[in-house]
């Protein structure tokens, strides 16, 4: 393979993964608001309803985010060891870093967002 | 088939494999939320309309999301056979490992998503009686 070949394998698979990235960031934030505020379409959902939320909804989103990132990194990794060109080769680590950074802040804000989430349904529940 | 086309293969199956699963997964939650709520796009939804979008939309969603994991699991674990180099093997690995995840939350998700919106629509079901 050439290094054109696999400069342009790293620059779509960069740019179809940070597409799919903020998606997906973009859902669980959505969602997210969601349970905080217990409200959806002007409809106010029940404490249960909110928790079915949490488990059904905001943490796959939050796993396929992290999952995803963590795998579009790696694959980036397996480009950039292909390429000769050291300047490819930069940027595909460049581009694996990105999706690590991504999986491994998703991990720990959705760690901490989780927690939080749960202590507002509780305390909606004991209102 | 090299590992630079196996490669590009299971970055490709992987991409593709994310979206269709996140989009289906996503409609299954729009509908999803549409029964709990009893409303879509602001119309208030009788009791018949949402037992009906739990049978005929929600759970039919719900199955091809996991069919869908399962058959991206199976797809990338016969690429991480095709190849000779260990770092792409890995690759398609994880990605059937995540795959196989996905599978099984789909799988679990059916029953506890079933019991939960039938437990809300008998709920439901008096309060709209007597609106009605």
């Amino acid at each position: 393979m050439t290094n054109f070949t696999v400069l342009a394998a790293i620059a779509l698979l960069f740019v179809m993964g940070t597409s799919m990235f903020f998606y997906l960031s973009n859902k669980t934030n959505d969602v997210g608001y969601q349970i905080l505020t217990g409200v959806v379409n002007g409809v106010a959902m029940s404490v249960h309803q909110r928790m079915f939320m949490l488990y059904n909804y905001w943490v796959p989103y939050v796993g396929s985010v992290a999952a995803s990132s963590g795998l579009l990194g790696f694959a980036q990794l397996q480009f950039a060891g292909r390429a000769d060109d050291d300047g490819i080769r930069i940027l595909g680590y460049l581009a694996a870093l990105f999706g690590a950074a991504g999986a491994l802040g998703w991990l720990a804000l959705g760690a901490s967002a989780f927690v939080h989430y749960r202590s507002v349904i509780r305390q909606a529940e004991a209102d | 088939m090299s590992d630079f086309t196996g490669l590009i293969a299971i970055s490709s199956l992987m991409l593709a494999g994310i979206a269709v699963t996140i989009y289906v997964g996503d409609k299954a939650n729009v509908v999803g939320t549409r029964i709990a709520t009893g409303t879509a796009e602001g119309t208030s939804l009788s009791i018949g309309v949402r037992r009906a979008m739990l049978y005929q939309m929600w759970l039919p969603y719900e199955a091809t999301y996991a069919v869908l994991a399962g058959v991206m699991m199976i797809t990338q674990l016969e690429l991480a056979g095709q190849v000779s180099s260990e770092g792409v093997k890995l690759l398609a690995q994880f990605c059937a490992f995540v795959a196989g995840v996905t599978t099984a939350f789909g799988l679990l998700l059916i029953p506890a998503g079933l019991l939960q919106y039938r437990a809300k629509l008998r709920r439901d079901q008096p309060r709209q009686g007597q609106a009605g």
